[in-house]
């Protein structure tokens, strides 16, 4: 009896195995790919700034894909890719952006402790490189990075302190881009005063500051910049109400650091119309309100992303931090899609050449206020 | 700026920016009054927003060549107002079911609407708008005064001429829900709803439906709020709405003292010293020297401790808010 009853138990359980013989992972492809993996921040994709700059480099530039909705890639045709970059930054057309054939893996996160699981599973699932997305991700960074020595990681926009010997910090020079879209400003004001709405009165913040009244003061030496600051990233009804004042107080350009508070600034220079314009800033912020955004200090993250992900695949990896300015093609202002028609050429032109002098080196721009008191402005 | 600009600079600055607390806190009022706390203002303003901006999207009809897809600015907005207002009703109904025919936790419930309102318009701004950041823009009452023909007369022109349908709302209906609640039997019947319930059943006040009538109410007017973010201080919702407003309308009504006027009063209070704030760091920056900008993003906290402590005196809610109320329960 017992055999019997053991047999049966065998028999069953070879037979409920076999229902599961059909369920294998369908075949890999052939080349295995490398992974690269990207955690978000809580924005997640579909932000319109941060995330999705990021998302673009690694899925777009260095994977050659297309997001499908729904969570499927469509590989990019040669013309297509080619479209993407000379549409998406013409300024960056020339650096040699080519498709670096890579597999991503995108998490996102949807709260601030989502962090360090999602960078640890990045790294558990054989990434070579997990990328995290914004300085929020600091310190969840720190936490990760030594605990997978063969993995390589990247941190966007923060700086690890202590640098682990396996990560990468990319920032940017912000004070080089505000130098410009302040040196267009000064020259386009017709009432001399000029506004900026900044989110946190910090020093990360105060380099926006500090960039655009140095470009003001090149082109115009006798314009009043008004500055206030939000107090926050989140409330665009903070970053309206400050626009507000500063239009009522004479303004007629107000440039914008502060994050989804500057949704507030755009729209308040919509509302009022012929005259007033606002400064978009991080990504291009021209369409939201076309005509009346004069142009945006566009921070290139999706080109930092690609340019890490071509040091991993290439071998080149190094721990460092990597400062991308006007020279290296980090930041840059919009190809102004909506108001090239109404700006003068000779103002384009002035934009340009101090452009080509930060580039060259032969004008430093000053990133903080007491930099800004000693500043001289060059001769043009 | 003469000082004339400058008064009109302030008046409209606080009125715009005061309309959607002065509605979400009227929202509060009319609610506590009948004896059920609504801490759900937030909440309710967060989905007032998104709807008010999806009703003025899916009436978009017109074809835009360009975008090569319907033109989302040529919808309807008073049918957004409408969704709204729906959404406010149906909250207000879910609100009044919970705390009054099932006895709930009111407080619990509020925080269960304002948690649901976060993950909730999110999941909807993905589903319909496939973005986390904020929707396209609309057709709106951004930048439409209600009354265009009054910015030709002279003095009030400049703080009258601009206002929006949200703005007039504010302004005028603490007035009517002033008189609701001061000189009309309704109203009398729904305050003492909210002081001594037992006491008005026994005189054949119908407790539970005034109960309903105050929520809806409160959920119709904080419904409204969040669409005058959405569509009448800009055209588009973001995802970050409504950042804490209905919470500030909450600590308005509190220092309105539960009264509809005194509610308006400070929240216009409030506003006004945001404004001053914007003013004393854009236009008088060597004051920042001095006295930190930390300082001034405070100052609008600060004042109401002060006012309320010095000036306004205890502020009693009704005796009855926040306890349920159950027929023929033994006192």
């Amino acid at each position: 009896m017992k055999i019997k009853k053991l047999l049966v138990l065998l028999i069953l359980v070879g037979l409920s195995v076999s229902l599961f013989a059909g369920c294998r992972q369908p075949t890999p492809p052939p080349v295995e790919k490398i992974k690269i993996g990207l955690c978000t921040d809580v924005g997640g994709r579909g932000d319109k700034s941060f995330n999705d700059s990021a998302i673009r480099g690694l899925e777009n530039w260095a994977g050659g894909l297309k997001y499908v909705p729904g969570g499927d890639y469509q590989t990019l045709t040669p013309e297509e890719y080619q479209k993407i970059i000379t549409d998406e930054a013409p300024d960056l057309v020339g650096r040699g952006i080519k498709n670096l054939n890579i597999q991503p893996v995108i998490i996102e996160s949807k709260a601030n402790e989502d962090y360090v699981p999602n960078l640890k599973n990045l790294a558990d699932q054989g990434c070579k490189l997990v990328i995290g997305v914004g300085f929020m991700l600091t310190d969840a960074m720190k936490e990760v990075a030594p605990l997978y020595p063969n993995t390589y990681f990247m941190l966007i926009d923060g700086v690890v302190d202590p640098l682990p010997s396996n990560v990468v910090c990319y920032v940017f020079k912000e004070h080089e881009g505000s130098y410009l879209v302040g040196a267009l400003a000064g020259q386009m004001t017709k009432t001399n005063k000029l506004g900026f709405v900044g989110g946190v009165d910090m020093f990360l913040i105060n380099r926006f500051e500090v960039g655009y009244r140095a470009g003001v003061k090149t082109v115009n030496p006798n314009a009043e910049v008004f500055t206030a600051y939000t107090g926050n990233f989140t409330n665009a009804d903070d970053g309206q109400r400050l626009a507000k004042t500063q239009f009522d107080l004479g303004a007629d350009i107000v440039y914008h650091a502060s994050g989804a508070c500057g949704l507030g600034v755009i729209k308040e220079a919509e509302q009022r119309g012929e005259g007033y314009f606002a400064i978009g800033v991080d990504s291009d912020q021209d369409y939201i309100a076309p005509g009346r955004v004069l142009t945006s200090m566009i921070k290139h993250v999706d080109y930092a992303t690609w340019l890490a992900i071509n040091s991993v695949v290439n071998g080149t990896f190094k721990s460092e931090i990597v400062a991308l300015g006007l020279k290296e093609g980090g930041v840059g202002i919009s190809p102004l899609k909506h108001t090239k028609s109404i700006i003068p050429q000779a103002a384009l032109d002035k934009v340009e050449a101090l452009r080509k002098m930060v580039v060259e080196g032969t004008l430093v721009v000053p990133e903080s206020k007491e930099q800004l008191e000693t500043f001289v402005p060059p001769q043009l | 700026m003469n000082v004339y600009e400058t008064i009109v600079s302030f008046i409209t600055s606080a009125i715009q920016f005061g309309t959607p607390i002065i509605l979400a806190a009227l929202g509060g009022v009319i609610c506590e009054n009948a004896g059920v706390v609504n801490i759900a203002l937030e909440g309710m303003m967060r989905m007032g927003g998104f709807f008010a901006v999806l009703g003025s999207y899916i009436t978009a009809r017109s074809f835009d060549p360009i975008l090569g897809g319907i033109d989302p600015r040529s919808g309807n907005p008073w049918f957004g107002i409408l969704l709204a207002i729906l959404v406010g009703v149906l909250v207000g109904l879910l609100h009044g079911y919970i705390s009054i025919t099932l006895r709930g936790n009111q407080i619990v419930s509020g925080v269960a609407i304002n948690v649901f309102a976060l993950g909730g318009m999110t999941f909807f701004l993905e589903r319909f708008f496939s973005t986390t950041g904020h929707s396209p823009s609309v057709a709106s009452f951004m930048g439409q005064p209600l009354i265009p023909g009054l910015s030709g007369v002279p003095i009030i022109g400049g703080i009258f001429g601009n206002l929006n349908v949200f703005n007039w709302l504010a302004l005028i209906l603490p007035f009517v829900i002033h008189f609701y609640l001061y000189h009309t039997a309704m109203g009398l019947r729904h305050r003492s709803v909210g002081e001594h319930p037992k006491a008005a059943d026994t005189l054949g006040v119908n407790v539970y439906r005034i109960r309903y009538i105050a929520t809806i109410g409160s959920g119709i007017l904080a419904g409204l709020a969040g669409a005058s973010m959405s569509m009448g201080q800009l055209d588009l919702f973001d995802n970050h709405m409504p950042s804490g407003l209905g919470f500030i309308a909450l600590a308005a009504m509190i220092f309105g003292k539960w009264t509809p006027i005194g509610t308006l009063f400070a929240s216009l209070f409030f506003t006004l010293a945001s404004v001053a704030q914007s003013y004393v760091q854009s236009a008088a920056p060597q004051v920042l020297k001095y006295i930190p900008v930390g300082f001034w993003l405070a100052l609008p906290y600060i004042l109401t401790i002060i006012v309320l402590v010095s000036f306004v005196g205890r502020a009693v809610a009704p005796a009855a808010d926040g306890t349920p109320y159950e027929k023929g329960e033994k006192l």
